[in-house]
């Protein structure tokens, strides 16, 4: 456990680094990134040392981290000012969400949640625009209300347990305040997890921020949300999982429906995506005992495929697909290919465990649903692709074709997670039990 | 041979990577650097298959999470006859695009497409789980997608594409769900039948059922048709290969890969036999009023699919294996013979204006007729005979009922073939200058359809050692009827009789006024299914308002009524 305090102490320091140096390199985003990166790297390294599964939570948000600072330098044209600003958040944010992935207590999984939850909201006001500004602003308000039910959820358990530590199932079982409060718990990890119907909030911001930061804002939580989600659900037993199965059931139908609308929009329907794909994460930790291990390995994958489709479109205030030159358009390309669970892309691997624990935990009615929003999703997701192909010929395409280095990192994590599931399943499962 | 055949679906990557980097520069002989890979294809599952064996190759573990997670591949006699009929169309097919795709600005893109579907489909016949099977499954599916939407500018192209993708959803969902519900270590196709396998919730008849629901999606079978005929938006080398000799024909092949579990399951098997006994009446059915060239071939293929479902269903799989054998051939010649005309009409598909213009390409008039007549099952000098009376005999055998029925739908065969070459082939030319002939487009296209009529003439006397070699797999089978024999001599004067009133009605000067777009619309039901999702959609979209007040009076909503729900529940 110790390693994983080094790491957020690392990742914080670097964030003061940064802003001490904001004078400096404000104007000079390559610097605020590769100021920060050595961060990251020693920050997962010593995540490396960490028990499994958190190793894994560490080594998982440090690279989407990472991945969010390569990104800083092609930010300027989405965040016209504070950019050096964004490298710290990104690196703040990154200890919030290793924080709650990593908490023990609840009381370290609030503290970390709402670092992870603050940088966010900070991270969605960057953009430039009021639309961002407006939707930052709902982002906070919601997170706040959700806040205040987990904070009274906390009261309640402390109330019922005595204890600030994850309550078993024999104390949840035995005291209804004590279910009362995990329950209420549950629902405000839920929040930054994205699930029907605390999404309002998240929906908006991921539309509304620059395209990386985004990318950032619903990997990390999303990660952060869905092993602490999965810790909780371990203790606490059964009761929270029903919750989570109905809620991550609803939650496909809701998101998959909405993408259905976004034919026009492709950022709404990414975001949209986002809700979708915290559905499966819900419905995963709700399945039985092995339900959290493949939360958590669908979360790593989500959040590796989600970096690379904002990383392809890093730069861009509004998505202009044919211009995106060659080589982000194929990035991207293989990003929406596995969101939407082709195979043999890590999001269809995902997607088939995700199946393989609702079927034996939750059921056949909320597998079919899963089922049934994993293949139609193809409808959304491939609707962009004429559009990149024009992209791949090179038709609109102003400057020279360029490869960000963050895009690459992305899309070799995807192509790595796409041939050897096993490895990231492997890490993740050490952890559950 | 068997074990470098394992690895076939590797054999047109290279062909994939070089036709993408843009090799050869010169754009004249774009996709050159494909065509080897089906040949290579071609030639080493002809060898493998006459050495016979198998083998396979397995990594343990690949896939952690899943009940079989192995990487399986399998290369049996089985999997050889599929892969050399995929060799074999895919081979004519390339040499054919060369000239149809020969002034397409997309040609590159066209090949690298091609194989990637190769590929794809190599992978799902080698598969030897359930796994690696999705991975091929999905594959051809997207690759299909991508071709039928080829031309992206066309109208209707992207809305046929993604009508294929939703059809072949709903296939890979259930084929997701075998995948995911079998029990630990089920997972190899051919040990799917095995007690411990079988013995899952819902047993042998859900695992039949859910391979049934993939492959009648794959296939068009059933309610599941009509994404198949929209699919002819894309470019007709591709309606050949994909959407009739090779892809469609998927669905055939799990489920004679899979006939051991068709075997626990009866009521399954009887519900294959009638759904496709069913599609097989109502396709012949719809071709007849058909306005477009290319859509009446296609329901032809829905019906012969359907043809090779019934042989399945009632319990010989070999036959329809053995239609499906015969049935590439001469319907990728149908479609490629069709193609020329449609090419030298500078790409016009409506009857109306195909008219009589079938005359002017020699190539094209006799290789449709040779594959009108393997259709019909003329006995003796066609392949198409053989085989479908090897269905209608083992249908006859075993399921009176369907046996006749498959039998006098050869009549309508008859006609809507005989429709289609009289009024293409026969009539008197509407506008003789509406023909463009570019000799050196023309020449690739016609001699490569060669190969597919000699096919479409003498596979079908293959039967009975196709029968031997495939024993193996397949396991012992009843013997081939003898051809000419009485079932086949009465299918053939059923369909000949269709053939021959459908040319005279067709030629008769009244019947100039060729078919307008008929007013039923095959695929309206998904429409109505389609545009009621979007407007649900739409409707759910607005919700997310953007009013705040809104979304913190939901969320307050909710969570109180979870923990109502919860607490007072428990």
């Amino acid at each position: 456990m110790i390693a994983v305090y080094q790491a957020i102490g690392v990742l914080v320091l670097g964030a003061v680094v940064v802003l001490l140096l904001v004078g400096r390199v404000s104007t000079r985003p390559r610097e605020a990134a590769w100021i920060g990166l050595p961060f990251v790297v020693v920050a997962a390294a010593l995540g490396l040392q960490a028990p499994q599964p958190l190793s894994l939570a560490v080594v998982a948000l440090c690279a989407v981290g990472g991945v969010g600072l390569l990104l800083v330098p092609v930010l300027e044209a989405a965040v016209p000012e504070h950019v050096a600003e964004a490298a710290a958040l990104l690196l703040l944010g990154t200890a919030g969400a290793i924080g709650l992935g990593g908490a023990t207590d609840l009381l370290q999984a609030v503290v970390g949640l709402e670092t992870l939850a603050l940088s966010a909201v900070t991270l969605v006001a960057l953009g430039a625009g009021e639309r961002a500004l407006e939707a930052a602003f709902k982002y906070l308000v919601l997170g706040a209300i959700s806040l205040a039910g987990l904070l009274f959820g906390l009261g309640l358990v402390i109330l019922g347990t005595g204890a600030l530590t994850f309550p078993t199932a024999a104390q949840v079982a035995s005291n209804p305040l004590t279910l009362a409060g995990v329950v209420l718990v549950g629902m405000g990890i839920a929040f930054e997890l994205a699930l029907f119907p605390f999404h309002w909030g998240a929906l908006d911001a991921y539309t509304a921020a620059a395209p990386s930061l985004a990318g950032f804002v619903m990997s990390a939580s999303k990660l952060a949300a869905a092993f602490a989600l999965g810790r909780l659900v371990l203790s606490a037993g059964v009761e929270l999982g029903q919750i989570l199965v109905w809620v991550g059931s609803l939650t496909i139908v809701w998101g998959t429906f909405g993408a259905l609308a976004q034919a026009a929009d492709l950022r709404r329907m990414l975001a949209y995506s986002a809700i979708t794909h915290a559905g499966f994460i819900g419905l995963a930790l709700g399945s039985g005992p092995n339900g959290p291990t493949t939360a958590a390995f669908y979360a790593a994958v989500y959040g590796s495929m989600a970096m690379l489709v904002f990383a392809a479109l890093a730069g861009q205030r509004e998505p202009r697909l044919r211009a995106l030159g060659p080589m982000r358009a194929v990035a991207l390309a293989l990003g929406l290919f596995s969101l939407s669970g082709i195979p043999p892309t890590p999001g269809f691997w995902a997607k088939l465990a995700v199946l393989v624990v609702a079927w034996q935990a939750a059921g056949p009615l909320a597998t079919l649903i899963a089922v049934a929003g994993g293949v139609f999703s193809v409808l959304y997701y491939l609707r962009p692709l004429p559009d990149l192909f024009a992209a791949v010929r090179g038709d609109e395409v102003t400057g020279r074709p360029v490869l960000v280095p963050g895009v690459l990192v992305a899309a070799l994590a995807v192509v790595g997670l796409g041939l050897f599931p096993g490895i990231a399943w492997t890490l993740a499962r050490a952890s559950g039990s | 041979m068997m074990g470098l055949l394992a690895w076939a679906w590797v054999f047109t990557l290279p062909g994939l990577v070089l036709t993408a980097l843009g090799v050869p520069r010169d754009r004249r002989y774009a996709g050159y650097a494909s065509l080897a890979g089906p040949v290579v294809l071609l030639v080493v599952a002809v060898v493998a298959l006459l050495g016979g064996g198998s083998s396979s190759v397995a990594f343990e573990n690949w896939l952690p999470f899943l009940p079989d997670g192995a990487y399986r591949a399998l290369a049996d006699e089985l999997s050889a006859l599929m892969l050399a009929i995929l060799g074999f169309v895919a081979a004519v097919v390339y040499v054919y695009s060369l000239g149809y795709m020969a002034d397409d600005p997309g040609k590159r893109r066209f090949f690298v497409y091609l194989d990637l579907f190769v590929a794809s489909m190599a992978l799902l016949v080698l598969a030897g789980n359930l796994a690696v099977l999705l991975i091929g499954w999905t594959g051809v599916g997207i690759s299909s997608f991508l071709l039928i939407s080829f031309w992206r500018d066309r109208p209707g192209t992207l809305s046929a594409g993604l009508q294929a993708l939703a059809a072949n959803a709903v296939g890979d969902g259930a084929l997701l769900l075998a995948a995911s519900i079998v029990p630990t270590g089920c997972g190899p196709l051919v040990t799917l039948s095995t007690q411990q396998c079988a013995a899952g919730p819902g047993g042998a008849e859900l695992l039949a059922l859910l391979l049934f629901i993939a492959a009648a999606a794959k296939s068009a079978q059933g309610p599941l048709y009509f994404w198949l005929p929209n699919a002819m938006a894309g470019p007709t080398p591709i309606s050949a290969l994909i959407h009739a000799a090779t892809m469609v024909a998927a669905g055939v092949y799990v489920l004679v890969r899979t006939h051991a579990l068709l075997e626990l399951a009866p009521q399954v098997s009887l519900a294959i036999a009638i759904i496709g006994t069913a599609t097989a009446i109502a396709a012949s059915l719809a071709s007849v009023f058909q306005a477009n060239f290319k859509k009446g071939i296609a329901y032809s293929t829905i019906a012969q699919l359907g043809y090779m479902f019934a042989g399945v269903g009632v319990g010989a799989p070999f036959t329809g294996l053995f239609h499906l054998f015969t049935h590439a051939s001469f319907k990728a010649l149908l479609f490629l013979a069709a193609g020329i005309v449609i090419h030298g009409a500078g790409g016009r598909e409506s009857l109306a204006e195909l008219r009589g213009l079938g005359r002017f390409f020699a190539f094209s008039l006799w290789g449709f007729l040779i594959g009108s007549l393997a259709l019909i099952g003329t006995p003796l000098v066609t392949a198409g005979s053989f085989s479908k009376d090897a269905i209608i005999d083992a249908a006859l055998a075993n399921q009176p009922v369907i046996g006749w029925i498959l039998l006098l739908g050869v009549t309508m065969t008859g006609l809507y073939i005989g429709r289609l070459f009289g009024i293409v082939y026969l009539a008197p030319a509407a506008d003789q200058h509406a023909v463009h002939h570019d000799p050196s487009a023309e020449r690739p296209m016609n001699w490569s359809i060669v190969p597919l009529m000699l096919g479409s003439i003498v596979l079908g006397y293959l039967g009975n050692w196709l029968r031997t070699v495939l024993s193996g797999p397949l396991g012992p089978m009843e013997p081939l009827p003898p051809v000419p024999n009485l079932t086949g001599g009465l299918a053939f004067t059923l369909g000949a009789l269709g053939f021959v009133v459908a040319v005279w009605y067709v030629r008769r000067p009244e019947y100039a006024a060729a078919p307008g777009e008929t007013s039923y619309r095959a695929d309206a039901w998904v429409r109505a299914i389609a545009d009621a999702g979007y407007a649900a959609s739409a409707s759910l979209s607005r919700i997310q308002s953007g009013v705040l007040t809104r979304y913190v009076f939901g969320s307050v909503v909710a969570v109180a009524a979870i923990l109502l729900i919860r607490v007072s529940l428990r």
